[in-house]
């Protein structure tokens, strides 16, 4: 999969988590500055990640993480740890 | 770590210090002299009560505070020990019959905080086997017990039936043979005063073999028949509801206490292991004393009429006279009035603006609410006086706009 794909795939996910359709979502946009995620929204929003991706990511995978691309980098890695684990 | 390199990492930051300077306002904490009154004491001035959560107006009661004075005179102040050693008297064991009756479940045990009981009760009975499914919304005492606890938490959106049954379908679909899926919601949610759908929810967790669980602290004294709460208000209160029910005692109910409810063994077990209860002073017979009487009050068709139509009553005028002057509110069907303020500051401003007028609010801000979702939340509890609400429909264009002019000034 590619990193656009995987960025259309984690947007789409972020925006049906938020209750609030009208923010535009890019990668830039900044995870509580910008979406306002609390905790429940960002656990929401991981497992539906898990969900879409097949993966276990985990509940505190996003502390420390700024933006979406953040996001993006994760589940682009470990699609790719899972691609060559076979 | 030296310790004051330690205590440096607990104090208030500097930007929140800094914002109190400059809108010289400070919401929380204010130093209240009087009771629950008309008027409210706050620094020797007199204030309007639009902040506290006593709906039926019942924490300054005369027969309560009465009846509550009767059990103080005959038990004393506190039991000194936990309710499985010396705080399980006759009275609190009636308590427990009695709300257990009131609220339509087949017992309860009885603890100090509705947060402790929510606290509690997953604590309890959770393990790294179970699915938690919660509403986005819920409040901090369910949302951080669930989180202490090793179970997959899985939030829905907010009331949202669709989100709900997603996430039951993807938990029944996972579940190991060891695991539970519980379904955990709020009847009324504090902040917007929003009702959860709860007797779909209860239909949905039917079909998922789920376990439901409702914190019914802003809905216990304000829905259901004579205000019997959540259960009532959707018909679940005939013995044809088996899920966990909790409640504050501290709102409608007018004293201090947290309430878990369910099945009698369930309770049963719970009386022997749920540390919160077994490790906790019992709660104090001045407490379980006001009860009584409030149960009493309640339980009277004529006398909770007349109060609940006063609190209905109230909650419309503010309501109306609010959108009349142009505030947004969230619109609950609850007797809950929350105006829309916008992001932090537009909400400490509203907030601020009201106390300007001499009445108090409750200022919701992040991280108790999105960023940009501040309300201001009003309760006009029932024993306010008919010229005080008339003070405050008089003075609402005035907030409106000071704060419209306060908030252009701190943009610019």
């Amino acid at each position: 999969m590619t990193r656009e794909e995987i960025t259309s795939k984690v947007i789409d996910i972020i925006k049906n988590c938020l209750e609030n359709k009208n923010i535009t979502i890019t990668t830039s946009s900044l995870l509580v500055e910008d979406l306002s995620l609390d905790s429940f929204a960002a656990i929401m929003i991981l497992n539906d990640l898990e969900d879409e991706f097949h993966l276990t990511v985990g509940d505190d995978a996003f502390d420390g993480f700024k933006n979406v691309d953040n996001i993006v980098s994760l589940i682009q890695n470990m699609l790719n740890e899972k691609e060559k684990a076979g | 770590m030296s310790k004051e390199k330690f205590y440096k990492k607990f104090v208030l930051r500097e930007d929140m210090q800094e914002l109190e300077q400059k809108l010289d306002y400070n919401p929380y904490y204010a130093k209240i002299s009087s009771g629950l009154s008309d008027p409210l004491i706050i620094n020797g001035e007199e204030y309007v009560n639009l902040a506290a959560n006593n709906y039926l107006g019942l924490a300054m009661n005369p027969k309560v505070m009465e009846h509550a004075k009767k059990a103080m005179d005959r038990y004393g102040i506190s039991l000194c020990g936990t309710p499985i050693a010396t705080g399980s008297i006759d009275l609190y064991q009636r308590m427990q019959k009695r709300l257990a009756n009131f609220v339509g479940v087949e017992d309860v045990i009885i603890l100090p905080s509705c947060y402790q009981a929510n606290n509690a009760i997953f604590m309890a009975i959770l393990t790294a086997h179970d699915v938690v499914i919660v509403d986005h919304y819920a409040h901090s005492s369910l949302s951080e017990g669930i989180k202490a606890t090793k179970c997959k938490i899985r939030p829905f959106k907010h009331n949202d039936l669709q989100s709900l049954e997603k996430n039951l379908k993807v938990s029944a679909s996972n579940l190991d043979e060891k695991g539970h899926i519980f379904v955990v919601t709020e009847s009324v949610f504090s902040t917007e005063g929003s009702i959860a759908p709860f007797a779909e929810m209860v239909k949905l967790c039917e079909k998922y073999d789920a376990i439901p669980l409702i914190d019914d602290s802003h809905g216990i004294g304000v829905l259901g028949k004579n205000g019997n709460g959540i259960l009532s208000h959707f018909g679940l209160d005939k013995g044809n509801y088996s899920g966990i029910y909790t409640t504050s005692t501290g709102k409608a109910l007018a004293t201090v206490g947290g309430i878990i409810g369910g099945p009698k063994k369930f309770i049963e077990y719970l009386k022997y292991y749920c540390s919160h209860l077994v490790y906790s002073t019992a709660i104090s017979p001045i407490n379980l004393g006001a009860l009584e009487m409030i149960l009493n009050i309640l339980e009277d068709d004529s006398e909770y009429k007349k109060i609940s139509d006063q609190m209905w009553r109230y909650r419309n005028m503010l309501a109306d006279g609010l959108k009349a002057v142009g505030f947004k509110l969230a619109d609950g069907p609850a007797p809950i009035v929350s105006i829309k303020a916008g992001d932090s500051i537009e909400t400490l401003l509203l907030a601020k603006a009201f106390y300007k007028q001499k009445i108090l609010t409750t200022p919701f801000i992040f991280p108790s609410v999105p960023l940009d979702g501040g309300v201001v939340r009003l309760i006009a509890m029932t024993t306010l006086k008919e010229e005080t609400i008339e003070r405050v429909l008089g003075v609402l264009n005035e907030v409106f706009i000071d704060h419209e002019s306060w908030v252009k000034g701190w943009k610019k």
